[in-house]
């Protein structure tokens, strides 16, 4: 009895040691490995991974992107996988030789990385082949190219801009401003009627901090200096640079930055002071058209480029792909990867119909006769704008998550807030700026800039 | 040989005492051996945490400690908010258990002891994001103080100024961790027999008294216990920093785990957060054996 009690304790510690084992086995939630091939019948399943979505955003993709390649590509499905901070995720998968078929990433710095690892497939002949380096807009497409090679395709673009409220506008005779002293006297004005003059808040989320030092960058030292700043042909700590920050660190100082309150508010809180009237402009990025769209009932909204910071410089739109999509270079199925991924850029009516729904814009040219009635006016006055924009680059900047690399971006937009708290000087945090920046350089970790 | 080891049935009783930890060391070895020192062999190189490494020898730790000018402050700050959480809510729930143990109702004692509990109930993103609120300069507490006519305290900024920001989120924190340490104050506390207070009382000794000569006493080995954990999970502290200010305003907030984090997933330097990781780990251990040393002695103090 003693015996059997201790054979059976034994078995039972055997049986856990192996289920422990198992437990760290390998998973199959990556690619499609265990799947059909799409012609004998099993349903081939491809995993789309993105960032995280709520239900009308999910809906929104399923109508007009999933759905429709799905129904017109019997055998294979693909299926959306989002989660927070997907990213993350993402990065662990992938250096575990797993992960998703196709997946979004943040922006062309981000993919750089993945290159490095061999993680991504090279898409320039699938590009060429198709023609979809004649439809997607040359900027943009460059961004994604890493040592000549596209090993990424945009999958948004979106710009900066100055958001403002019309109807306070026009009660109080104010006009949107296009250069630094009608930005002055209009913020002057709007702080006498004890109103925040620009909502922005970054404490959730400090990325967030890099839309202003873009900002600062293309409406004051202007598009060619950062254009010559990125290919290394100029320091960043070259004056006009420094004179940016310190213009900004003005604007800031001086209350029209959310009342020197922006890293103690969050994103969303600023984006609360716009909607109640307590701030009369707010700045943002164009991702948030489908959101104020739905939001904003009690007035009317309009958006402009921020106004020229410096004499000789235009009012500048800084512009950047939103996201770009990839294919792991691990799926077993590279061609439908890419069916998928060109099936997005060839129906542009579906597009433009879902972009009239809140959906962000591919970076292609879309005739206006295509957006449905339906859609927001506004709407279709900023998206209009983007693309007269992207036609003439030199009212073009350049917004730091698609051309700054990784740790460059880290520390600018971590330390801008030591400057305005008065912790670090402009010339010490341009000075740390070009350190990192020449080594991301050198390391080849900045993509292409035209 | 073997046959003479299963022979002797004291030898047989260790293998067989050996084989019923060995599932627990197994697990063990997989999700914490192997991976801590992969994380040391990861420290040489120059990683972006996808791809190949490339072995840079001893230069992630010479820029730690000559070129990374965040390090010292995530230090710093990790110090501070360590010495914080291994005094105030370890000397607050001490005397809150106290008071509460006093209460002689049963239901208003429960009363007490679930109330104190519960913030440690909720998660750290909830509990962040509901103090990130109150903290909000537009509609926290500011607005309260501001109706009270505190125009001063109205116009501080909880989370954005770097001087007190730190502060703010280690109260948060605290608010969460204090009722659980209560709570094991209070089951300390119970396992004193109350015979020693009476006789003690006789004697003519005072509250006082009784306080550092039975109650301190008898609950030291728990406080030991908690100082220990206080001391490692501080050092690890992560999530209250991460949800309110994500290391800022500036580096007000950063602490190590923070910057390790940030470096490994944001900055693409994974090789370099792991030679964080080693130095963070070489700090809790040299903590861990002081511990040790000192709950040794206080063990034999009793």
């Amino acid at each position: 009895m003693k015996y059997s009690r201790k054979a059976l304790a034994i078995l039972l510690c055997a049986g856990l040691a192996a289920s422990a084992l198992a437990g760290c086995g390998k998973s199959n939630s990556g690619t499609s490995e265990n799947a059909g091939d799409g012609k004998t019948g099993e349903t081939v399943k491809l995993i789309w991974f993105t960032e995280q979505m709520d239900d009308v955003q999910h809906a929104r993709w399923m109508k007009y992107v999933v759905t429709p390649f799905n129904e017109a590509n019997p055998g294979y499905e693909v299926e959306i996988s989002a989660t927070a901070d997907y990213e993350q995720v993402l990065k662990v998968q992938m250096a575990a030789k797993n992960g998703p078929d196709i997946c979004n990433m943040g922006g062309p710095t981000i993919t750089s990385e993945y290159v490095k690892g061999d993680k991504v497939l090279d898409l320039t002949n699938y590009v060429t082949e198709s023609g979809l380096d004649q439809v997607i807009f040359q900027w943009a497409l460059d961004s994604c190219k890493v040592d000549g090679k596209i090993y990424s395709i945009p999958n948004s673009y979106e710009a900066l801009m100055l958001w403002y409220n019309v109807d306070m506008f026009e009660e109080n005779g104010w006009t949107a401003p296009t250069n630094y002293e009608e930005l002055k006297s209009l913020c002057n004005a709007i702080q006498e009627k004890n109103l925040i003059p620009i909502a922005f808040g970054t404490s959730d989320f400090k990325a967030i901090n890099e839309q202003f030092v873009s900002v600062a960058f293309a409406d004051y030292a202007g598009r060619d200096n950062v254009v010559k700043a990125l290919n290394g042909e100029m320091k960043w700590t070259d004056p006009i640079f420094q004179d940016s920050i310190d213009c900004l660190n003005t604007m800031w100082q001086n209350g029209w930055i959310n009342d020197k309150k922006s890293h103690a508010i969050s994103d969303e809180d600023s984006n609360a002071l716009f909607y109640s009237q307590q701030a009369a402009m707010r700045m943002t990025g164009t991702w948030q058209l489908g959101t104020y769209a739905n939001q904003i009932k009690d007035f009317k909204y309009d958006a402009v480029p921020f106004p020229s910071l410096r004499e000789g410089v235009p009012p500048t739109l800084p512009l950047g792909a939103g996201g770009v999509i990839a294919i792991n270079a691990n799926t077993k199925y590279p061609d439908v990867c890419w069916k998928f991924i060109q099936s997005m850029f060839d129906n542009k009516e579906l597009h433009a119909q879902a972009v009239a729904e809140g959906a962000q814009t591919l970076p292609m040219d879309i005739p206006e006769e295509l957006y449905p009635d339906t859609m927001n006016p506004v709407d279709k006055t900023i998206i209009g704008m983007l693309e007269e924009t992207q036609k003439d680059l030199s009212a073009a900047g350049h917004v730091m998550w698609t051309y700054w690399p990784a740790e460059t971006r880290q520390y600018m937009m971590d330390n801008i807030e030591k400057i305005y708290l008065g912790e670090l000087t402009s010339k010490e945090y341009l000075e740390k700026t070009q350190e990192i920046f020449d080594k991301e350089l050198a390391d080849g970790k900045v993509p292409v800039v035209s | 040989m073997r046959s003479s080891l299963l022979k002797n049935k004291s030898e047989l009783k260790r293998w067989a005492g050996l084989l019923f930890v060995l599932p627990a060391f197994i697990y063990h070895f997989i999700v914490v051996i192997v991976p801590s020192i992969k994380t040391l062999y990861l420290s040489f190189f120059d990683w972006n945490g996808i791809g190949n490494p490339t072995f840079i020898g001893l230069d992630n730790f010479i820029e730690m400690f000559t070129a990374d000018e965040v390090l010292p402050v995530a230090l710093k700050n990790t110090t501070v908010w360590t010495l914080w959480f291994v005094t105030v809510p370890i000397i607050l729930s001490l005397f809150v258990a106290v008071w509460v143990s006093g209460v002689k109702r049963p239901k208003v004692q429960m009363f007490y002891r679930t109330t104190y509990f519960l913030p440690y109930v909720l998660s750290a993103a909830i509990a962040g994001k509901i103090w990130s609120n109150f903290y909000n300069p537009y509609y926290g507490f500011s607005t309260i103080f501001k109706t009270m006519g505190l125009d001063n305290l109205a116009e501080v900024m909880w989370l954005g100024d770097s001087k007190i920001a730190l502060f703010s989120v280690i109260f948060v924190s605290n608010w969460s961790w204090w009722g659980f340490v209560m709570v094991l104050f209070v089951s300390a506390l119970q396992q004193i027999d109350p015979a020693l207070y009476e006789a003690a009382s006789i004697d003519g000794a005072g509250r006082v008294k009784l306080f550092w000569h039975i109650t301190i006493p008898g609950v030291s080995p728990t406080i030991v216990f908690i100082v220990a954990m206080s001391l490692m999970w501080s050092i690890l502290s992560f999530d209250f920093v991460w949800v309110m200010t994500m290391g800022g305003p500036g580096q007000a907030t950063e602490l190590l785990s923070t910057w390790i984090y940030k470096n490994a997933f944001v900055n693409y330097r994974a090789g370099y957060a792991n030679a964080i990781c080693v130095l963070q780990t070489i700090i809790v251990m040299v903590i861990f054996f002081i511990n040790q040393f000192v709950r040794k002695k206080v063990e034999e103090a009793v």
